[in-house]
């Protein structure tokens, strides 16, 4: 059976030298099929491995399911100079040439409009951070006449700060997002990660991909770079990743 | 295809990982075929990576493999 990575289009001359050597297994290795100017990348598996009956077995083991993603995600990025790339999900499997080749000719003309949307683009991962407040200075507790006044008087200054400080940031993300998005070829606010998905000391506002036209990737990242400056007093922070292979936008319109 | 100078990215480690693990699972195209037989219970693989990321020497490879050149050949499972 095939373990399919990508559908690839546009191939520089020599794309097929740059393939990695390594596949989805470590000794498995990775070729490219072509249909005229489509392809699809993939390697050679055993049955054994990657069968129905085994694969759900295999994919709770969790150090030998890391090392798959992490060579999923390895075959993917290296394709990246030398096509125009459209990632698959993991785990996408056929049961030889004959079923790939049926599939890739069922979705042609759904395959080539995804190919005209990524050509030419880079997909990058924004994700933005606001630090954890610090804990709100209280003052010496009143005592005697009018504490019980003093108390609801601190507790709605307290409620109305929160306010006035959650507007700001729910405006700042929506800005941040707007002009990041207006020199993108396309833009997706994905859902926000969980602390431990995350790991940073900070609350994640904004979890976000942008599909950039390598033309305008000067100015985009300009556009970040201005966003940073001007809401890094608010606490927000930037976090850059990529290039990636346009996993967020290749399926749009396709399924 | 003129390819732009390379940008270096302000990465990292655990962010890498997580939008590593965002896309490779849960986005990405979905080619159906006849006989396809894509895992459907990608639940279960996030599940499983979401317990294997408390793990310090899993952090510290997905790291490795998060921060490669885009090429990713200097890289192999180890």
């Amino acid at each position: 059976m095939l373990y399919v990575y990508a559908v690839t289009a546009d191939h520089i001359a020599d794309s097929d030298d740059l393939l990695p050597e390594e596949g989805i297994l470590p000794d498995v290795p990775v070729r490219r099929f072509r249909w005229g100017t489509l392809a699809a990348v993939a390697s050679p598996v055993p049955d054994t491995v990657f069968g129905a009956a085994t694969l759900p077995g295999r994919l709770e083991d969790a150090p030998w399911t890391r090392a798959c993603v992490l060579a999923h995600q390895r075959v993917v990025s290296a394709l990246l100079p030398a096509a125009t790339v459209l990632p698959l999900k993991f785990c996408t499997l056929f049961s030889g040439e004959p079923a790939l080749s049926a599939a890739i000719a069922g979705h042609r003309e759904a395959l080539e409009r995804a190919v005209d949307r990524l050509r030419g683009a880079r997909e990058w991962g924004v994700k933005l951070f606001f630090e954890t407040p610090a804990p709100v200075a209280r003052l010496p507790e009143t005592v005697g006449a009018g504490a019980g006044a003093a108390f609801f008087r601190r507790k709605r200054e307290e409620q109305q700060a929160r306010l006035a400080a959650d507007a700001a940031l729910d405006l700042c993300v929506a800005t941040s997002h707007r002009r990041l998005a207006s020199h993108a070829r396309a833009a997706v606010a994905n859902p926000v990660q969980p602390p431990e998905l995350h790991r940073q000391p900070a609350v994640m506002a904004l979890n976000a991909a942008y599909l950039v036209a390598t033309a305008d990737e000067t100015a985009w990242r300009a556009c970040l770079s201005d966003l940073e400056r001007t809401y890094a007093a608010a606490g927000a922070r930037y976090v850059l990743t990529g290039p990636w292979g346009a996993y967020n936008f290749a399926g749009a319109g396709l399924v | 295809m003129s390819e732009p100078p390379p940008i270096p990215s302000r990465t990292s480690g655990e962010i890498a990982v997580a939008d590593l693990l965002d896309r490779v699972l849960h986005k990405g195209l979905v080619l159906w075929g006849e006989a396809t037989i894509s895992v459907a219970g990608i639940d279960l693989v996030y599940l499983g990576l979401k317990i294997l990321l408390t793990s310090t020497d899993t952090v510290n490879r997905m790291r490795e493999a998060a921060s490669a050149p885009p090429d990713g050949r200097n890289h192999h499972a180890g």
